[in-house]
């Protein structure tokens, strides 16, 4: 896209400063201008970290998928799949990195490791996982630019030589290794049994389904910035039809637990039932989680499909409205349960009844606005400057590629 | 060969009769369920028919609905079985009854807060869009077998076919294919969310229950929806791999069949997966006691010859073998099924072995009080018995209708016979 | 010589005589100071008692609770609220109320309202024994009620859950589902069942609910789910439940809890009260005293 080194240079020099001045502030003020207190521990921060880590294995998977049946159509989608997948990786981890209380002592996990925890598994496979998506964009991008087969070393030419076997193992690997990650990350909550709502077998697979279902809305949503990337509309109908299939599934299992929960009536879980519907997160399950998430999407998706041109801005829309929606899924999920007292009257007796309320705070919103946007940055450094990714964005479109209207 | 399976099945259906009538006379005291253990083997059996019926009913979709033709070969077979699995399973339920004769009391006294009522519904809208469809798939083959039978199985016939004839002129006959096309549609569209609100209901039935920490969670229906869909595509398996000749049977399928069995066990393993490790992590005695009773108590075998070895490593080993013979391929299906009912025995009957109150089980120690429970032989024999008669009915539908037959013009039972005697 | 003794004896005798007189004239005195208090001491043969308050009751418990029982009848059904109190400091684990319930209803082989849960807590020599009888809890939120497909078994307005026996399929969902494993299932079984005959005993009707039933062949209560109801058939006739009259520690209490000076209202309002299993919502009738 954007190739001028100059622009670049200042971008990032500004992007170091605002980094440095956001460090400075988190490092001196600590945890204190969040809204988080001891009864809510774990709040916008940690909502955005699960949220990009499903978004990362959901993108993944598609790649994972395309390569290993080798489907040519969605080659140049798969690509720019895996690349986002590394970046919302990164982004997500960088979310964890500023929610914990000793920023500066993140390296000791992989010192200090405890066997029964399922964080710590968590963080050592996030590592691998990290480096085996690093490693596939590292050999995708071989041989595309001539001027580095010019070094000749053994690693380069052994490297060029098996480029398509090492791409496909370690995508074989990488499939288990991102459903042990992300069906990790649910087993974190899962196996909390203070938490009667969280603690349930049913989240390593709901989150999973949510990865996936992030994954193709994001896949669609990457679809539609990327104007060059043309598909001809019978394979957009195809991602289409997935793309609903897994909304339905998602929506299956987000109710089922939500209805067992309601019939079997515990005392805590009802709680949590009553804050979500009728409480203070009442706006962020029906408007959020069920307005925006379900029904909106659910409006956008009929409309394209009824509309027998299939203008592909609509789905586009369905899956914004989507993304969200799963936002809100993630949030939802994790705020509420902590809002309910462990035991009666103790967070009454200790801190004050207004506590249990979380509501993130304006720096946590920029906090995370500014991550975000930080990613974004680096994200379009890369579209500009990783060989794949600028061929897919340089391509002219051949004839006969297509015969109908794409987008 | 026909003749002595007929006779077998024959034999052991005479059998089954018999132990249900025995039944009906002496009581459930035959059995040796008790107040605290009182879910058995006859509930194990039901809820492996329901998931069979259901996930062979999913398959039939993939063609009736999702138009993916090359299912083409199972799709009637897959309705059939999906019939005769729902007669099975509500046939162990009525015997389960303490009172059978009362059975038409859940149609008339509804309770909107049980599941078990709203399930009982539904099973009786998913069989008559079973009996509908199946009608409009052979409706056409057996008006024809109606003009070629003669005396009983005339009337049997013309009985089943509701007084369908196939019309006289082929452009009649084409608008009625059409009609039976477009309503095979509606009935698989409106039969998707059917099956998959029986058999998630039938999981939520034991989800909801507050008293057993094992049951109680949303993961149960799922686990019971996939456990039914890699049932019915094993079944599928079996019954293609087994019942049509071999130079008769098309290999892509059978490959591309197992592939999905295939996935369908992997689904189900990381299920169980999570269900394992979430369960065992926390000491929730109610939970975790009776995961460790299940992998390493009395009856680990269930647990890891049953569940993973028959259930999972062996079917996925002899599927992934390359150039495997369809036999290999009807021995994993055979394997998965058996796995899958010790799936279903295990997702019962060991959560009643912990009392729910700790001391209950000295305060008064009775042979119907106890917390063990082993099916006798009279539970055996009644079980074998009623899946003989449902297989022999089974059968004998195999051997009249032209199930397994994708080829216009050879609708001649000699065809079929064959098929059987490939046994 | 006999001269000088004779004016001292004299003076001793004089003194001895004027001593004693003084002393009689002493005692005469109190005597009659006395007289009047002694007079009034005889006139009040009776003693002052005070009257004993009126919340103090002499009278045994049960006979408390009968008067209270035949009170609480008095009202419509739907403003009672029958709750149960057991202490388990009182109870002795004498079984005689697990009995006393199976006489009373009849209860075949493997059907059990009322066991008694004897546990030993701590080790020796440090060790009690804790007896906790566990009748149905009757809970204000039943998870039996929900699950039966028929609605076989409900909760009526006085709190108590009841079984209709002639709608009941016997499928035994609500067994699975109670917490507390209060509900049994009736096998059709008999107690002189391999003996040379059945006892005619055995044959004889029983009047749970209010209906005369005979358990024979395939009728109900035989294939029927069962269950401690707290002795309806004795309430709407003006008597306690079995288990309450013949608890020999007078351990477990019955009554109605909407009556604010009814003896049950006023032991919930201990510190040592708890129900079983709280946290999952069923919220129990049976209370008890720890």
């Amino acid at each position: 896209m954007i190739q001028s080194n100059k622009l670049w240079w200042g971008v990032f020099s500004l992007l170091a400063i605002a980094t440095f001045f956001f460090m400075y502030f988190r490092i001196n003020q600590g945890l204190t201008f969040t809204n988080l207190n001891n009864i809510v521990g774990w709040g916008l921060w940690v909502t955005f970290y699960v949220y990009f880590l499903g978004i990362s294995v959901g993108l993944f998977l598609f790649y994972g998928v395309c390569n290993i049946f080798n489907i040519a159509k969605f080659r140049n989608l798969a690509l720019i799949a895996l690349y986002s997948s590394f970046i919302t990786l990164i982004v997500g981890l960088f979310f964890i990195f500023i929610d914990i209380g000793h920023l500066g002592r993140f390296w000791t996990v992989f010192i200090n490791r405890n066997v029964s925890s399922v964080l710590s598994w968590e963080l050592h496979l996030y590592v691998i996982y990290m480096v085996t998506v690093a490693l596939l964009l590292v050999f995708e991008n071989l041989g595309i630019e001539k001027k580095y087969s010019n070094t000749e070393s053994i690693i380069s030419t052994w490297c060029n030589e098996n480029k398509e076997k090492v791409i496909k193992y370690l995508t074989y690997l990488g499939i288990p290794l991102a459903i042990a990650v992300h069906g990790g990350t649910g087993a974190l909550f899962a196996v909390i049994k203070a938490r009667v709502f969280w603690n349930s077998a049913i989240f390593p697979v709901i989150f999973l389904i949510s990865a996936l279902l992030s994954g193709i809305a994001a896949i669609i949503f990457l679809l539609g910035c990327f104007h060059n990337v043309n598909l001809k509309t019978q394979y957009i109908k195809k991602l289409s039809n997935i793309f609903i299939i897994v909304i339905v599934l998602d929506v299956f299992v987000v109710m089922t637990q939500l209805f067992v929960h309601y019939y079997s009536d515990i005392n805590e879980s009802i709680a949590v039932i009553h804050l979500l519907f009728y409480g203070e997160y009442a706006k962020s399950f029906w408007i959020g989680q069920i307005g925006i998430g379900i029904i909106l999407t659910l409006i956008l998706f009929a409309i394209y499909r009824m509309n027998t041109k299939g203008r592909f801005w609509i789905l586009w829309l369905s899956s914004i409205s989507c993304l969200i929606g799963i936002w809100f899924i993630r949030m939802n999920f994790i705020t509420p349960t902590l809002s309910v007292p462990l035991i009666e009257g103790l967070s009454e007796n200790i801190y004050g009844i207004e506590s249990t309320n979380y509501v993130p705070s304006l720096m946590e919103w920029i906090y995370s606005l500014f991550i975000i946007i930080s990613g974004f940055i680096v994200y379009l450094f890369g579209v500009s400057h990783i060989p794949i990714l600028k061929n897919i964005i340089h391509q002219k479109t051949k004839k006969g590629d297509f015969d109908e209207e794409t987008a | 060969m026909k003749r002595l399976y007929f006779f077998i099945i024959g034999a052991f259906s005479l059998v089954g009769l018999w132990a249900i009538y025995y039944r009906l006379t002496e009581g459930l005291k035959m059995t040796a369920l008790t107040s605290n253990v009182s879910w058995g083997l006859w509930v194990v059996f039901y809820i492996f028919f329901i998931g069979l019926s259901a996930g062979s009913f999913l398959l039939s979709t993939m063609v009736y609905v999702f138009n993916m033709k090359q299912y083409e070969k199972i799709g009637k077979v897959a309705l059939l079985s999906a019939f005769f699995s729902l007669v099975a399973g509500l046939m162990f339920i009525f015997i389960d009854l303490g009172h059978p004769e009362r059975f038409w009391h859940a149609l008339v006294y509804r309770q909107p807060t049980s599941i078990l009522s709203w399930e009982i519904h539904f099973y009786l809208i998913y069989m008559l869009i079973i009996v509908a469809e199946l009608w409009f798939l052979l409706r056409e083959d057996i008006s024809r077998l109606v003009i070629k039978a003669k005396g009983f199985k005339k009337f049997v016939f013309k009985l089943v076919s509701i007084g369908y004839s196939i019309p006289d002129n082929s452009e009649k006959l084409e608008r009625d294919r059409k009609q039976t096309h477009k309503w095979m549609k509606i009935l698989g569209i409106i039969g998707i969310p059917t099956a998959i609100g029986v058999h998630a209901g039938t999981g939520s039935l034991f989800g909801v229950i507050v008293a057993k920490h094992m049951w109680n969670s949303g993961l149960t229906p799922i686990l019971f929806l996939v456990s039914a869909l890699v049932s019915g595509a094993a079944l599928m398996l079996l019954l293609y791999a087994l019942l049509v000749p071999k130079e008769k049977q098309d290999n892509t399928m059978l490959k591309s069949l197992g592939g999905l069995l295939i996935l369908f066990i992997a689904v189900d393993l990381l299920i169980v997966a999570a269900k394992y490790l979430v369960g065992l992590y926390n000491y929730v005695p109610d939970e975790r006691q009776v995961l460790l009773n299940m992998m390493f108590g009395e009856r680990w075998y269930i647990f890891w010859v049953g569940q993973i070895m028959l259930g999972a490593i062996i079917p996925i080993l002899l599927l992934s073998i390359k150039k495997g013979s369809s036999t290999l391929k009807a021995l994993a299906g055979l394997s998965t099924i058996l796995g899958i009912f010790c799936v279903r025995w295990n997702l019962v009957v060991p959560a009643y072995l912990e009392s729910p109150m700790p001391g209950l089980e000295t305060a008064f120690v009775h042979d119907r009080l106890l917390f063990e429970y082993t099916p006798n032989l009279f539970e055996w024999i009644t079980s074998l018995g009623l899946i003989s008669i449902v297989i022999l009915l089974f059968s004998l539908a195999l051997n009249s209708l032209p199930i397994m037959e994708t080829k216009e013009g050879k609708e001649d039972n000699g065809e079929t016979a064959d098929g059987v005697q490939a046994i | 010589m006999g001269s000088n003794k004779e004016p001292n004896q004299g003076r001793k005798e004089f003194i001895k005589k004027g001593l004693l007189a003084g002393g009689g004239l002493l005692v005469a005195s109190e005597l009659i100071k006395w007289k009047p208090m002694i007079e009034a001491v005889k006139a009040t043969q009776h003693t002052e008692v005070l009257p004993l308050v009126e919340t103090v009751s002499t009278e045994d418990v049960v006979i408390r609770m009968q008067k209270e029982l035949h009170e609480a009848l008095k009202k419509p059904v739907e403003e009672i609220h029958w709750i149960m109190v057991i202490d388990q400091k009182k109870c002795v684990a004498c079984d005689a109320c697990t009995v006393g319930c199976s006489a009373e209803n009849g209860l075949p082989p493997g059907v059990v309202y009322r066991p008694v849960i004897k546990e030993e807590i701590g080790t020796y020599p440090n060790v009690s024994r804790r007896f906790t009888p566990r009748p149905c809890m009757h809970c204000e939120n039943p998870p039996c009620t929900q699950v039966c497909p028929i609605g076989a078994t409900y909760k009526r307005p006085d709190g108590i859950v009841s079984i209709d026996y002639d709608k009941c399929l016997g499928c035994r969902y609500c067994l699975s589902a109670c917490p507390y494993g209060a509900r049994s299932f009736d096998w059709g079984e008999y107690h002189t069942e391999n003996t040379p005959e059945v006892m005619p005993y055995e044959l004889e009707p029983t009047f749970e609910y209010g209906d005369e039933k005979v358990r024979k062949g395939n009728k109900s209560p035989i294939g029927n789910a069962r269950k401690c109801h707290f002795c309806i058939h004795r309430l709407q006739n003006g008597m306690l439940p079995t288990c309450v009259t013949t608890c020999i520690g007078r351990a477990t209490y019955f009554g109605d809890l909407n009556n604010p000076n009814g003896l049950v209202a006023s032991l919930i309002g201990s510190p040592r009260v708890k129900r079983l299993k709280e946290k999952l919502g069923t919220k129990p009738s049976v209370y008890y005293l720890t």
